[in-house]
């Protein structure tokens, strides 16, 4: 549970540090219609900022999948298990 | 040809007398076939008939996509033009767009007409009606005028240019792709384009008068992830794409195969060689072919089949080239005196043909167009050299417009905004790649900047594409040894 939580801070860092948005609450229906900045680079440039701090590689269809914040969470925390 | 007989629908409209059953259309996980969709057109027309519209420009303000291709049909078989509004653009510029177009009538869907209500024009709800229950009848225009579509691109002045394109201009480009390419009534394209950027008349049309089925994309979501999937799902046959969706997937290409790919369009931008050198990996049954042309020659006026081996000597700089001109055009490439360049130097393009616009409209920046005799050109801004296969390269600007996501950006259009809003004297936007996309970078002198609320200022006047990615304050202004700020410097700064 605390390895989840502070991948959860860590994402929280990131998403706030790609979409400029230093009060932005991550949740997990947190969706690209909510955030100004989130578009198809800054979505690149969030996965890259993640595969590179925690040291994974997301695949393909797994990055296809995401709907929400909510499935980027699971797959990180998956990947990190 | 005959063209008084020519609009946009009489390619559909013969499609759907061949076969009724295919899918015209397939957005958000629902099927159209020409028949559902030729039921929707006639609904329209006949409102556009019931009221009596004689207004030659009709405006189109629709979230709905399948509703905005039932409405450009209708008022193209109609006989009026079609002027896309872009929901997603500010208020203001679509504003700006009725007043300039001087558009009476605006067909709009229910849910956005209260945005509606600031602009000028006569807002009419398209018809709610599904099912056509006449004969089915395929229309005759109604009204003769010669436009067939207006679009708008952006002005160094810090308004939009209106550009008219006539059914004259646009009717040689479907000849040319009719006899040069070998669609069929099975291919499956995907349209990735907004309505207002010229390259959507290409996907959207094209598919639809060879009785094929377009595909359009889904509003929610991440734009580049939403055209692979539907690539990868749709086993999408048919695709042009922006280049630089290309650096933004680089990275998937291994896990990514798109077998049943037979023809990949790339328009513009400047195309990277050796990244579509991998591309062809993913779609190995694939021709690849790099297309060029600006609005006001209607779409694409070079095209460029790709070829590993001969495409990798003839890049200059990475950079494939945008080959030889379409049959019914002309051009030559000129010097700042508009003298004709010798083969193999640099110099400006120029473009005469039957695809040509005139002029824009209200004959505004007519220095954009000349006549030699009897051949009227278009001045494209773009630098170009031919080489010896005499193949076109492009070079690049001879101004300060740039491309953002394969839009043209004049960068003084939106200094001007900039200007205007901070109330100060020198504002300067830069080009720089991010993972190997064009964004813009805006540097202001001598005043503090809340980056967060200019943006949003911006926002309400500018096309999100437009926004800055980044706002910076600066002192002063770097300059060149000629005492003009030195934009090359400003590019090296690091947001």
């Amino acid at each position: 549970m605390k390895e989840k939580m502070n991948h959860f801070d860590t994402l929280q860092q990131i998403f706030r540090s790609v979409f400029k948005e230093d009060t932005l609450i991550l949740k997990r229906e947190l969706q690209a219609k909510d955030v100004a900045m989130w578009d198809s680079l800054t979505h690149v440039e969030l996965i890259f900022e993640i595969e590179n701090t925690l040291g994974i590689q997301i695949p393909f269809e797994r990055v296809l999948a995401f709907q929400n914040a909510g499935d980027l969470i699971d797959c990180v925390t998956e990947l990190t298990q | 040809m005959d063209i008084s007989k020519f609009n946009l629908a009489t390619g559909f409209f013969a499609s759907h007398q061949k076969y009724p059953q295919n899918t015209a259309l397939f957005y958000n996980r629902q099927v159209y076939t020409y028949q559902f969709l030729l039921e929707r057109v006639l609904v329209i027309y006949d409102f556009l008939c019931q009221q009596n519209i004689q207004a030659p420009f009709i405006g189109i303000h629709s979230k709905d996509k399948a509703e905005t291709v039932a409405a450009i049909l209708a008022i193209s078989a109609y006989g009026a033009a079609y002027v896309p509004l872009n929901p997603q653009s500010p208020t203001q510029r679509n504003q700006f767009i009725v007043k300039d177009c001087g558009l009476k009538i605006i067909l709009t869907d229910a849910v956005l007409s209260n945005d509606l209500d600031t602009l000028d024009g006569k807002v009419l709800h398209l018809p709610s009606q599904k099912v056509y229950t006449k004969a089915i009848e395929y229309p005759p225009r109604k009204i003769e005028q010669d436009i067939a579509y207006v679009l708008y691109t952006s002005g160094s002045t810090g308004k939009p240019k209106g550009v008219p394109v006539s059914f004259e201009n646009i009717q040689p480009l479907f000849q040319y792709f009719d006899e040069q390419f070998d669609f069929n009534e099975k291919d499956r394209f995907l349209q990735v384009f907004e309505w207002t950027f010229d390259i959507s008349v290409f996907a959207l049309l094209t598919p639809l008068y060879k009785g094929a089925s377009c595909y359009l994309l889904p509003e929610t979501g991440i734009k580049f992830l939403n055209i692979l999937q539907q690539l990868k799902e749709q086993q999408i046959t048919v695709v042009c794409l922006v280049p630089s969706l290309l650096s933004l997937t680089q990275k998937y290409f291994k896990e990514l195969s798109l077998p049943k790919m037979r023809h990949c369009l790339f328009a513009g931008e400047a195309l990277p060689h050796t990244t579509l050198e991998e591309w062809a990996k993913v779609i190995p049954n694939s021709q690849i072919y790099n297309f060029y042309g600006p609005t006001e020659a209607a779409v694409f006026c070079t095209s460029y089949l790709w070829e590993k081996a001969t495409s990798a000597q003839e890049s200059i700089h990475d950079i494939v080239p945008i080959g030889k001109l379409l049959p019914n055009l002309e051009y030559q490439v000129v010097d700042k005196n508009n003298e004709k360049v010798p083969q193999g130097q640099i110099g400006e393009l120029c473009i005469t043909g039957k695809q040509v616009v005139r002029q824009y409209l209200h004959n505004i920046h007519p220095e954009k167009f000349f006549k030699i005799n009897t051949q009227h050109f278009y001045r494209t801004g773009d630098l170009v050299q031919v080489n010896q296969y005499n193949n076109l390269i492009y070079i690049g600007r001879n101004d300060e417009q740039v491309q953002i996501q394969g839009h043209r950006v004049e960068l003084k259009e939106i200094e001007y905004h900039l200007k205007k809003i901070l109330a100060c004297n020198v504002a300067v936007v830069v080009q720089k790649s991010k993972l190997g996309e064009n964004i813009l970078v805006a540097f202001v002198e001598g005043k503090e900047v809340n980056e967060v609320k200019l943006k949003k200022n911006l926002q309400q006047i500018l096309n999100v594409y437009m926004i800055p990615r980044h706002i910076m304050a600066i002192k002063k202004m770097p300059l060149n040894v000629n005492d003009k700020i030195d934009r090359k410097a400003l590019e090296k700064i690091q947001p």
